[in-house]
């Protein structure tokens, strides 16, 4: 690559999917030690789980893969709740972080996501390539991308291929 | 090496220390920086740039930038691209160049014996000439005649790329009164984008006369750009042309450095908040004999020439106008010391101010005049004949070698018009201006009809602050810079083709498809009318530069001949791209397998290590069609699998199928009524296959549902239906049964999928190390069981596609590749086999099994497919129940799924073959869906549909293939195990 710019495969973690009402939802934060927020396209966390707000009755919980069990053992007893829906999805994405000073640039080729108004800890489903994704804002110049894992490596590789193609300006 | 014999020895917006050399048809010139290819090559003394379309009629530098087709060329080396319009083209070292259209030099090119046939070859002559024997035999010749550039057999060596950007503020071009707008968007602190077509900003400043706040015009562009540069807010796109505009704000903006070292092609997609068009004004020429001829050039782009290219583009001018504005060339003129020999203007009479300025330039304005004919000598004019507007009388003959016209200017509505603004005809100007917009659009300047450029200036003020506005953000109280020295008036007298007597002359309306007035005439003799028929007939407006200057003249036109107002002729409708667009900067460069996402399974690596033959599957998957080996034909790879299947075990890669789970409250009433089977009285662990039926009864897709929990589902369906039944599904609970409590979560790729069938498959995973229980009677047909597989969690349904004893093992994607080696490993000792799609096409219509891509057309539905078991008409409702019921009443005729088994027992049918009842009879009662050689009929089996066809079985039918009749009996559709005994075992 002729940028500065890092693209790389993410580890996998463990994501759970839960969708539900908001009081379903708030027995899961209680759960988690979380508050529950009704922010949309935002990230909060507790010491075990992140939580990305992608839709307004649809959160990610996200944390390291050791913690799978636990998570699933923490989530099994309010499974039975018929407003809430917890389904272990940690296999569904894979994630790649884009880092660097260019990283909007490249994001930029990937995405339509209107990066100049995606501050610091913004998270949002949207499309990666025409395919649906989710992007993280992770760090300053860090963005995380969550992408079915199927299509993992063709993303990947674009990713790549795009971090070639960005000159400042032509 | 050829030297300058045009250039000026000073001014210009050239940077005469840096010398550029390039090649243009095998002979090398001299540019300098600052320079397009055209203006080098005028001011080379090239003349001819190009030949012409369709007649091959010497064409040359005739106006400015992107309207201007006749400076087509073909970029050759390796930066090889057709279709490059010179004086849209910035010089770069090295350059090269060649004439397109021409054999075998653009000056000597015999194909312009065309001419000479074109009586017979006027507008729409391929609709009623060249009929006999056919038409195709004539078409390869004219196709090698006629168009323009050859497409690079090499792919390009540029970078080509695509990219998103968002702004508040989006402006479109850079003259006065886009700069203007910028800057009081910029400052107002939104995010601004400037387009600019060419590589210098400044539009029209670039060669004005005016000065603005004391400076030349030229200078107070360069220093709004400086300032421009300076705001991070701001980013500025030179080179770069808006050529789309669609719904949501939406504008395309190619950026391009053609033919540069490190040429790089980026398709931009802007979204705006507000966009300000000031695309300004396209000058348009005049129609008459030989306007098409080197030498005669537009007033702007002479004084491109003169002032920002140092170039004297002749030595003795005739100026043919109607309009007050193109008066600006005389300067220029006078600067390049170029003599006029008269100014033809058509209008009766006159401003006694432009007669003055005439005087003062030792020249006479010869009013209420044309000029009829440009002759020509060495191919470039030589006269300009001049007679009387509206009275005949002689003509007059006045030599000169540069004829300059203007036939008044028309707005560059391209963009706003894309955006499905409207348009009115606006009379004073003689032109159409933008009217009503759909969008956040803003247009200012001459765009808007306003042709003095301090008004341009005012109106760009009063635009930028409304736009700003609109955006959200808060414009500062804003200077209006003062113009001096500008013509303030524009006053013009519509002239669109000057009358030639209505015979077959070479006066051109569309100099980018060679289209004459006499074509026109043509067309409208033969009753068309309307413009968009009229366009398609003759072609105008439909060439390279998509009727930038060719419309609003053939409009006028066709107004003056049908008695008409031009307003009542109308526009045709502008369509995107603005001006040509590559492909591969829409498509971001990807080509080959970049070009279309394909998904891969945990175990695709392992397929294609083993030389598995991929396949798409729908839903962007590819699958392995069969597994080859050493020497072996794909017929007899698919025979091998088959037979393993039949008699062993096989393993096939069921990952694609698609996955969700559903839960929640309703879900058992979601499923009652997407599916015509019930599902409430499903236990739990079982499973049930259904059919998902659309609104209007037709089958939709199918799958298995499994029952989890007691409000926990999960369900499958076809591989390529996944997409659209997530959709589908999405919506009927939010839009269409927002009561519902249900969540639908897909799963496809969170679960790979591993299916172990054949006889062997229990003892075979008896052998794993499993805590699951596979006994037939405990694991029953229909039934799931969770566990662990080689420590491995597992999900595994009991359901085959084979008519086999199956298995479906589906892990979590981690475990994927790791369960499949491991199964691969115990399946060792069974001889077990991969089997790829291509062995499960063969053993599910063996079994008569449904594949949604081959017996499902959209017109049938589960009746006809002998499915009435699956259908619950006692439930209280499911989706497509009233329509089926309505449509089974109305229309006794039905195609019914049969067996077809030919006569001769190796005769393969082709998919798709219609079915007829006899030899004689040409009527089609079906077709055949799917055809197949089965090793264990020991022929070939196929299946169809038929009218009527469950009442027809044991008679013959006639399948139809070409000129061929197969006979085949008509038998139920199932070959094999029909009692289903295997599968449950």
């Amino acid at each position: 690559m002729n940028c500065a710019t890092d693209i790389s495969l993410l580890e996998q973690g463990a994501v759970f999917d839960v969708r539900g009402n908001s009081t379903a939802l708030g027995i899961v934060f209680e759960l988690f030690g979380l508050r529950q927020t009704r922010q949309m396209n935002t990230v909060f966390e507790s010491q075990r789980v992140k939580v990305l707000v992608i839709g307004p009755r649809n959160y990610l919980l996200q944390s390291t893969l050791d913690n799978e069990v636990e998570i699933d053992k923490t989530l099994k007893p309010i499974g039975g709740n018929p407003n809430l829906s917890c389904t272990n999805v940690s296999d569904m994405y894979q994630g790649i972080e884009v880092s660097g000073p260019q990283a909007l640039e490249v994001l930029a080729q990937a995405t339509s996501l209107n990066l100049h108004k995606f501050p610091l800890g913004s998270v949002t489903a949207t499309e990666i390539f025409c395919l649906r994704g989710i992007v993280l804002h992770e760090r300053l110049d860090k963005y995380h991308l969550y992408i079915d894992r199927s299509y993992a490596e063709y993303v990947f590789k674009r990713l790549l291929k795009c971090g070639d193609a960005v000159p400042n300006s032509i | 090496m050829a030297f300058s014999n045009r250039r000026l020895e000073q001014g210009g917006l050239i940077d005469r220390s840096k010398p550029i050399s390039f090649e243009f048809n095998g002979k090398r010139y001299l540019g300098f920086d600052g320079d397009t290819l055209g203006s080098a090559l005028a001011a080379n003394g090239v003349d001819i740039i190009s030949r012409s379309f369709k007649y091959h009629r010497p064409r040359g530098f005739q106006h400015l930038g992107s309207a201007d087709v006749s400076s087509m060329v073909q970029i050759v080396g390796h930066k090889d691209r057709p279709n490059v319009l010179a004086s849209a083209t910035a010089l770069t070292q090295s350059m090269t160049a060649r004439s397109v259209n021409c054999w075998p030099s653009v000056r000597f090119d015999a194909g312009c014996a065309l001419s000479v046939l074109s009586p017979i070859v006027p507008a729409g002559f391929y609709y009623k000439t060249f009929m006999w024997p056919h038409w195709h035999r004539y078409e390869p010749f004219i196709r090698k005649l006629a168009g323009f550039g050859k497409a690079p057999m090499n792919p390009s060596r540029s970078q080509f790329s695509s990219r998103f950007d968002h702004c508040d503020v989006l402006i479109v071009g850079s003259g006065a009164t886009g700069l203007t707008a910028a800057r009081i968007a910029a400052r107002s602190r939104a995010r601004v984008i400037l387009v600019e077509e060419n590589f210098r900003t400044g539009g029209g400043l670039l060669y004005s006369s005016a000065s603005i706040d004391g400076m030349p015009a030229v200078d107070w562009a360069d220093a709004m750009v400086e300032e421009l540069e300076s705001f991070s807010n701001v980013t500025v796109f030179k080179n770069s042309t808006a050529w789309a505009y669609h719904e949501g704000n939406m504008v395309c903006v190619i950026e391009r450095n053609v033919g540069s070292d490190d040429e790089v092609i980026r398709n931009h997609r802007i979204w705006a908040k507000h966009v300000i068009l000031a695309t300004g004004a396209i000058e348009r020429p005049i129609a008459f004999v030989n306007n098409d001829s080197p030498g005669v050039m537009l007033s702007s782009a002479v004084s491109a020439l003169v002032r920002r290219f140092a170039v004297a583009p002749g030595k003795n001018a005739v100026l043919f106008v109607n309009n007050d504005q193109a008066y600006q060339a005389i300067s220029p003129l006078r600067d390049a010391n170029i003599a006029i020999a008269a100014i033809v203007d058509a209008r009766q009479h006159v401003d006694e101010s432009l007669h003055e300025l005439a005087e003062r330039c030792n020249t006479q304005i010869i009013e209420g005049s044309v000029v009829s004919k440009a002759t020509r000598r060495l191919g470039r004019v030589s006269a300009a004949v001049v007679k009387k507007r509206r009275e005949s009388g002689t003509a007059k003959k006045i030599n000169c070698d540069l004829l300059v016209v203007s036939g008044g200017w028309n707005p560059a509505v391209h963009l706003f018009s894309q955006s499905r603004g409207t348009l009115r005809y606006y009379d004073q100007n003689a032109c159409f201006v933008p009217d009503q917009p759909k969008l956040q659009t803003s247009v200012t300047g001459s765009l808007k009809g306003v042709f003095s450029l301090q008004e341009s200036i005012k109106d760009a003020v009063a635009a930028a602050i409304e736009a700003t506005k609109a955006a959200g953000y808060l414009s500062e109280i804003a200077h209006v810079p003062k113009v001096t020295n500008d013509l303030n008036h524009y006053r013009v007298d519509p002239l669109w083709s000057v009358d030639d007597g209505n015979r077959p002359s070479k006066s051109f309306i569309d100099l980018a498809g060679d289209v004459t007035v006499f074509d026109l005439q043509l067309a409208c003799r033969e009753g068309f009318r309307h413009t968009e028929h009229l366009k398609r007939y003759t072609t105008a407006g439909m060439g390279l530069d998509q009727g930038k200057t060719a419309n609003m003249n053939a409009i006028g036109y066709i107004a003056q001949v049908t008695n008409a107002h031009p307003s009542h002729v109308g526009t045709t409708t502008y369509r995107p791209p603005y001006t040509p667009v590559e492909f591969a900067a829409i498509s971001a460069g990807r080509s080959g397998r970049e070009l279309l996402a394909y998904r891969h399974t945990p175990m695709t690596k392992w397929h294609m290590d083993r030389n598995a033959v991929m396949q798409e599957a729908g839903a962007r998957w590819r699958r392995p069609a069969c597994y080859p080996l050493d020497g072996e034909s794909f017929e007899q790879s698919i025979r091998r699998e088959c037979a393993s299947v039949r008699h062993k075990a096989g393993i096939y890669d069921g990952s694609p199928l698609g996955k969700f789970e559903i839960t929640g409250r309703d879900s058992i009433q979601l499923l009652n009524l997407i599916f015509t089977s019930r599902y409430d009285n499903l236990e739990r662990k079982n499973g049930r296959y259904g059919i998902m039926l659309t609104d209007d009864g037709m089958i939709f897709d199918d799958g298995v549902v499994f029952r989890l929990d007691s409000m926990r589902f999960v369900m499958t369906c076809s591989t390529g239906g996944a997409v659209k039944v997530e959709q589908y599904l999405e919506k009927f609970i939010h839009a269409d049964q927002p009561d519902l409590s249900v969540f639908i979560t897909p799963v496809t790729s969170q679960w790979a999928n591993a299916t172990v069938c054949g006889p062997k498959a229990r003892q075979m995973l008896q052998a794993a190390q499993s805590n699951i229980d596979f006994s037939p009677e405990s694991f029953r047909f229909m039934q799931m069981r969770e566990g662990v597989i080689a420590d491995m969690p597992v999900r595994v349904f009991r359901v085959s596609f084979t008519g086999e004893l199956s298995y479906e093992i589906n892990v979590p994607s981690r475990y994927g590749a790791t369960l499949w080696e491991y199964l691969m490993a115990i399946g060792d000792q069974f001889d077990i086999c991969p089997i790829g799609s291509e062995a499960n096409h063969v053993l599910r219509v063996e079994k008569g099994f449904l594949s949604l891509a081959h017996e499902v057309d959209g017109t049938l539905d589960v009746f006809d497919l002998g499915m009435d078991w699956i259908v619950d008409m006692e439930k209280p409702d499911f989706i497509g129940k009233r329509a089926m019921q309505l449509r089974r009443n109305a229309n006794p005729i039905r195609s019914e799924l049969i067996g077809l088994l030919p006569l001769d027992i190796g005769q393969m049918i082709e998919e798709g073959a219609p079915l007829t009842k006899d030899e004689s009879s040409s009527q089609s009662e079906g077709f055949v869906s799917a055809c197949v050689w089965s090793d264990v009929c020991s022929s070939t089996i196929a299946l169809g549909l038929l009218e009527h066809g469950k009442s027809r079985i044991g008679q013959t039918v006639i399948a139809r293939v070409n000129e061929q009749c197969i006979p085949a009996v008509v038998t139920k559709p199932v070959f094999y195990d029909p009692k289903g005994k295997k599968l449950r075992q």
